[in-house]
């Protein structure tokens, strides 16, 4: 089982987690974006082969939701941190 | 009883108590034999040669491997089936059973089989059995009972299979070592001295692997290695490992070495090897010890794999006759349980090891015919010791051994046992020369032409493996790379170490590098690494490249599916020649040794049929299982969590009968729902809700929050007041629904549907934790508080029995909020009308649950008041035109579809699903969520049930379905929701038809609540 | 009066259900002393338990004098012992203080009073809570079998908390060892390794359950409060005064 390094409890299996999906921020201002820009956030998934950014839960733990960095055919995850404000103005 | 009259005089390593006898039955037939000993080395002594019938052909089978690996020696024993009898230890009164043979296994009618084997080729399943497909479930009941593997028993008795624990185990070390042969032992002592915590597993009941039966000379280097690796005792109970932190009291079994952080598993074989160490391992020990199976989930900071090398067999005319053996086989019956496995011998070898297993027969007074070795005449050193060996015990005892240089077995004879052994020399090429053969009488054969590496759990830990030409083994690439490697090892003879001296390095070695990656210690230096690379490339080659005799009769080449030669041959004529594609066709490597006796044949016939290397032929993919093991083990202890609320016991008590909502256990109906109903709507109900989601919210920043999260609006909501909520995505699809109170004015306390409870949590966590967590604390309560609705219009009656707070009308209204103490537990109490009649949600703290509960219920004697479920509560909900999330909702639901658009404030500055709502207000529903009434008040239609529009052709138009159905026992007619084309569903009154049983039922539309549409009693 | 989650599992296995500190819990199982043995488990899901969220919340607490000064900013997973109460740093900005149902603290009462600052909440979550008590020699061999956790003394000492899973429901494990010689004879010098199991109060019964039978092949003993008090002595210093 891979595990999952959480940013509060540290190296941890996999099934003590959700995942949250791609990171995926919603616009700033929804009724200020443009069909385009709002469709892909709300029906456009990327699903990458390689490094994505995506969400995961700490269910059976802290219950912290956080970022991590997983390649999606290795399952190594590289990093993962909480989420920043300035993470939103990123895109993923 | 039969005696055991193949029991050689005690020998200086056998492991068996002759102090200790015992009995065990066969077939029903009972046989002797000592503690130690397992079923197959006391059947051995007996004389007992055919342990099973093979798979197809219903050919007899004797031990092979004598190691767990082949399929030949399978029983049954008591109810467990496909027991490797080989390896399994014999218990006091155990009823060992033949699987495959019917009536008997010295008669087995079905091994007819053989004869019609030409009109049994490979695939043969595949083309015979498809057509016709309705005859199959028959096809499948003869193919099951004449190619089944013992059977699965249900019968309770003491060694039932309901009475059998799995336990599961997790266990950390900081490097794990598989296999305790010396390689093992030495790398596990190596990695222990750096200050690693080391775990040693092992499948057999014995540390030490084939130092024990192997070569005499090795006994030394045995006890020096065990001796170190803690106190350990051979004969007996075998040596139970726990991990090193948990055995601290317990040690009367387990094994803490000597100052030495190393924690030992014996009788524990890896099954599979998977991302970043993590290692699954089960444990069968024999009963007296508890009686269960283990299952290892084992994490480690480094690996290291000396998992060995499985002897291979040589594919010759009848290569699968009773008594012809494996030399490793040969060692372990002679060595370990003084059981002499045959009169007369005849060796086939193409190494030195096979002159070894010749000197042993010798020593235990075995006569040996021939030893035909492959090779034409070599001179190495170790071969010139064990030939004078061989040749002192031979001379001395007058025997004539010959030894045929250049010479293999063509075929055997013999029926139920080898009767004698063709033998014919091999010419320059490797090709047989068959006139020229000679039959030789004997009633064993030793086969020792070659090894192949136990890499199945390498290669799933994702290390590369190359083929190496001089060795004709596939070798792990030190120069390989991949995800992790940087901490797995191999050592002894799965990485190409055969001598000891050169395991023993090999083993110090990788034990030294495991613990450094581990983070303890430093690596060993380079130049050491590269001397044992060479010491390793001096070392002669074991393994044979000659692996297939032309002789007559089956050549069998997988024993577990009875798999010739030439039925490898046929399924690559027919185009099969990838070898990924040969294994799923002839069914080869594919039973229960996974290979471990066919793979690496079949690869070089394989290569060699194709006119290819083997490099280029490639492996097949080695997958979890390596050995087999039960479901029961891999599902482990029965862990079902069920949750129940303060009040569950009581609702047992009082005859609920309960349901399961997701996790939770909850009361349908307490045995007359319509009857549940009927008391909230004319006196007075109670049900437990205290599965509802309740969540605290604090902070200034919650207002904005709820007008983010919900499609109503909040802002404005005073305290003491309570609003009814929906919650829907950015796709503008409904969530969840409940209602929300502002409790202060910083304070506010939400309540979520019982099934979105958790989900919803998890979601508003998320919104909070990436932006809009400001000025926000949310604590989920739901656990915290039980929860009750006293429902009907005596419910305030009922209440005020128990509380001194004013709930008057005036004071206290539809739609508010206070807390009371209720029969003294502080409370909560919200004014609010699921059900459509007077009512009150009362919040208490859990520990209060049954005291508040049984309070209400007294107090309400008077009034007639009942408990009421589920049931009930959705009748009494579909009265009111009420949904439910879920049931009359699915993932495509937005709230204008679901008639919500009141509760829509589109005029919020943001929300969730603004967008998606403002299109669908726009360009309007294609259908909506109705009520309607049924034309006649009986015929109540499931859920899901068509609705259609009978049309012109063949197929009637679906206009849309039922989602809740039921008899209202207050309108005295049936009622339900449905979803229906907007158009028609925009006419109260309208008809439509259901499609039910064949039948077309009329129901008419009906808008607003079917009960007191004007909700005058909610407000009473 | 109140009752435990663990009330009717304990009825039914044979408990003597009494009074303490206003709830209803199991006073004894008469099943013999507790001296010796391997594994013991017994309730302590009367203890209040209170949450303390948001940043701020370390510092309010030493403010009201429940935290001492100077220890306001301990890591996650750590925890610090204050007379009667312990507290335990969950996350950043969550802690979990842990007193015994008799304590009647000024402190606890004055947590309530704390002016919530608008990222700070406490709030009493005892009610919602199961705790049960896995103490014994052979208690991390049995934890072993329903939890992940690497529970190495190294990876997990005691006075510490860790989220995680035991047999599939989400806990909170807070190690607090007992001092050696409570309950063994022979040791009078190492600690009694001793874990507390905080998880739903929904789930409270099937844990209880669970732990007794992955305990059965280590003679694990359930425990009432009467029994527990002849060897928690308030004096022990231990924080178990019942």
């Amino acid at each position: 089982m891979i595990r999952i390094d959480c940013p509060n409890c540290g190296l941890r299996n996999a099934s003590e987690f959700r995942y949250g999906g791609e990171y995926n921020p919603r616009p700033k201002q929804p009724t200020a974006a443009g069909d385009a820009e709002w469709t892909d956030y709300v029906y456009m998934r990327h699903n990458r082969m390689g490094v994505q950014t995506e969400w995961w839960f700490h269910r059976d733990g802290c219950g912290l939701w956080f970022l991590a960095e997983r390649h999606t055919r290795t399952n190594v995850v590289l990093r993962t941190n909480v989420w920043r404000p300035r993470d939103a103005q990123e895109p993923s | 009883m039969i005696a055991d009259r193949r029991r050689l005089a005690a020998q200086p390593d056998e492991i068996i108590d002759r102090q200790r006898p015992l009995t065990f039955t066969f077939d029903g037939k009972p046989y002797p034999a000592y503690a130690g000993d397992t079923i197959g080395s006391a059947l051995a002594a007996a004389g007992m040669d055919l342990l099973s019938r093979s798979f197809k052909y219903h050919r007899p089978r004797g031990l092979l491997c004598c190691a767990g690996h082949c399929p030949n020696c399978l029983v049954q024993v008591g109810p467990e089936p496909n027991v490797r009898a080989c390896t399994r230890p014999v218990e006091p009164g155990m009823s060992v059973t033949s699987q495959n043979a019917w009536p008997s296994l010295e008669r087995d009618a079905l091994s007819l089989m053989g004869l019609a084997g030409r009109f049994t080729p490979v695939g043969f399943y595949y083309k015979a059995f498809v057509h016709p497909q309705a005859l199959w479930p028959a096809y499948e009941k003869v193919l099951r009972r004449a190619a089944g593997l013992g059977s699965v028993q249900y019968a309770v008795d003491q060694y039932s299979v309901d009475q059998r624990s799995y336990e599961q185990q997790y266990v950390h070390a900081d490097v794990a070592v598989v296999g305790g042969g010396p390689a093992g032992l030495s790398a596990a002592l190596a990695a222990a001295r750096q200050g690693a915590r080391v775990l040693l597993i092992d499948e057999n009941p014995a540390l030490g692997g084939h130092l024990h039966y192997s070569l005499p000379q090795h006994r030394e280097a045995r006890d020096e290695l065990i001796g170190a690796v803690g106190q350990y005792s051979v004969v007996g109970e075998p040596v139970v490992g726990e991990p090193v932190f948990s055995r601290s009291v317990f040690s009367e079994s387990g094994v803490e070495a000597s100052g030495l952080g190393i924690t030992v598993l014996l009788n524990t074989a890896a099954i599979g090897a998977f991302e970043e160490n993590w290692l699954a391992a089960v444990s069968t020990l024999p009963r007296k010890q508890g009686g269960s199976a283990t299952l290892y989930k084992i994490r480690a900071g480094a690996m290291v794999y000396a998992t060995g090398a499985y002897e291979q067999p040589l594919v010759f005319g009848n290569n699968d006759r009773p008594g012809i053996m494996l030399g490793g086989a040969v060692q372990r019956l002679l060595r370990l349980y003084g059981v002499a496995p045959g009169h007369r011998a005849v060796v086939v070898t193409a190494n030195d090891d096979g002159w070894a297993v010749a000197a042993d027969l010798l020593a235990a007074g075995v006569e040996v015919a021939a030893v035909a070795d492959v090779r034409a005449e070599v001179d190495s050193e170790q071969l010139t010791a064990v030939s004078r060996t061989v040749g002192q015990w031979s001379g001395a005892r007058g025997q004539q051994l010959e030894a045929l240089w250049g010479h293999t077995a063509l075929s055997a004879g013999g029926g139920r046992r080898v009767s004698n052994v063709t033998l014919a020399p091999l010419d320059t090429s490797g090709r047989v020369d068959a006139a020229r053969a000679k039959t030789v009488t004997c009633d064993l054969v030793v086969v020792s032409v070659g090894w192949s590496p136990a890499n199945g759990l390498l290669a799933q830990a994702g290390a590369p493996l190359i083929f190496d030409e001089r060795r004709m083994e596939f070798m792990p690439d030190e120069q390989g790379s991949g995800e992790g490697l940087e901490r797995v090892f191999a050592a002894g003879r799965v990485a190409g170490a055969h001598e000891l001296e050169c395991e023993l390095t090999d083993g110090r070695l990788a034990g030294q590098r495991a613990a450094s990656a581990a983070g303890f210690g430093a690596p060993p230096d380079v130049l050491a690494l590269a001397a044992q690379e060479l010491s390793r490339a001096a070392e002669p080659s074991r393994t044979s490249a000659h692996i297939l005799s032309p002789g007559s009769g089956k050549r069998i080449l997988c024993f577990c599916e009875d798999v010739t030669d030439k039925d490898l041959e046929m399924s690559i004529a027919e185009g099969y020649d990838s070898i990924e594609l040969l294994k799923r066709y002839s069914t080869i490597s594919m039973g229960p040794c996974q290979g471990k006796m066919c793979s690496r044949n079949t690869l070089h016939l394989c290569a060699r049929a194709n006119g290819w290397t083997v490099a280029r032929t490639g492996t097949t993919t080695a997958r979890p299982p390596v050995t087999p093991v039960s479901l029961g083990a891999l599902a482990g202890r029965r862990m079902e969590p069920v949750r129940v609320t303060p009040v569950h016991e009581w609702h047992r008590a009082n005859g609920a009968k309960l349901m399961i909502a997701g996790l939770w256990l909850r009361p349908e109906h307490y045995g007359d729902p319509l009857a549940e109903a009927r008391a909230v709507r004319q006196g007075v109900g109670l049900i437990d809700v205290s599965t509802l989601g309740k969540f605290r919210l604090v902070g200034p920043g919650v207002p904005a929050l709820l007008d983010r999260l919900y499609i109503n609006r909040w802002n404005n909501l005073a305290v003491g007041r309570v609003h009814y909520g929906v919650m829907c995505n950015d796709e503008g699809i409904i969530l969840d629904d409940g209602v929300t109170a502002r409790v202060g004015e910083n304070e506010w306390y939400m309540t979520t549907t019982s099934s979105g409870s958790g989900a919803i949590f998890e979601w508003i966590q998320w919104w909070l934790q990436s932006g809009w967590g400001e000025g926000v604390c949310a604590v989920n309560l739901s656990e915290v508080n039980a929860a009750f609705n006293l429902a009907g219009p005596r419910s305030r009656e009922v209440l005020r029995e128990l509380t001194d707070a004013d709930l008057s009308n005036e004071t206290f209204p539809y739609m508010r909020t206070r807390e009371a103490a209720v029969a003294g537990a502080p409370c909560r109490l919200l004014r609010i009308g699921f059900t459509g009649e007077l009512s009150y949600e009362i919040h208490c703290p859990a520990g209060y649950g049954l005291h508040v509960w049984e309070a209400l219920l007294t107090a309400g004697q008077a009034f007639g008041i009942r408990p009421f479920g589920v049931e009930a509560q959705r009748v009494l909900r579909l009265e009111k035109g009420h949904l439910i999330v879920g049931q009359d909702t699915d993932g495509l639901t937005d709230p204008v579809a679901a008639d919500m658009e009141l509760t829509v404030k589109l005029d919020k500055p943001d929300f969730l699903g603004q967008r998606a709502i403002t299109r669908v207000m726009r360009d309007g529903a294609r259908q909506r969520l109705v009520g309607f009434k049924m034309a006649a008040s009986g015929v109540v239609p499931d859920e899901g049930l068509q609705i259609v529009r009978p049309g012109t052709g063949d197929w009637p138009e679906i206009i849309g379905w039922i989602t809740s159905c039921r008899f209202s026992p207050t309108l005295n007619e049936t009622i339900g929701l449905c979803w229906l084309d907007a158009a028609l569903a925009s006419r109260p009154g309208a008809v439509f038809t259901i499609r039910m049983n064949g039948r077309l039922e009329e129901a008419r539309v009906h808008h607003g609540p079917f009960h007191d549409p004007e909700g005058v009693r909610l407000r009473e | 009066m109140r009752r435990t989650p663990i009330y009717d599992v304990a009825v039914r296995g044979g408990a003597t259900m009494g009074e303490v500190a206003g709830w209803l819990v199991a006073r004894s199982f008469g099943r013999g002393p507790a001296g010796g043995m391997p594994a013991l488990l017994w309730d302590e899901s009367h203890w209040r338990k209170i949450l303390i969220e948001g940043r701020d919340g370390a510092r309010a607490l030493s403010e009201i004098g429940a935290l001492p000064q100077g220890n306001v900013s301990f890591p996650v997973g750590a925890g610090i012992r204050l007379r009667e109460t312990t507290i335990y740093r969950l996350r950043a900005d969550q802690l979990i203080l842990l007193a015994s149902p008799s304590v009647a603290d000024e402190r606890l009462t004055a947590l309530f009073d704390i002016e919530w600052g608008g990222d700070l909440s406490v709030t009493d979550i005892t009610h919602g809570q199961a705790q049960l008590r896995l103490t014994g020699p052979a208690a991390a061999g049995i934890l072993s079998r329903l939890c992940g956790l690497n529970l190495h003394t190294t990876q997990f000492p005691t006075l510490s908390a860790r989220q995680t899973s035991v047999a599939k429901t989400a806990q909170l494990i807070i190690r607090d060892d007992l001092p050696g010689g409570l309950l063994t004879v022979d040791d009078q010098t190492s600690a009694v390794p001793s874990y507390a199991l905080i998880g739903a109060r929904s789930l409270g019964a099937y844990l209880w359950e669970t732990l007794l039978d992955a305990g059965r092949a280590f003679d694990i003993r359930p425990l009432g409060s009467d029994e527990t008090a002849s060897f928690l002595a308030p004096s022990s210093g231990s924080g178990l005064s019942p």
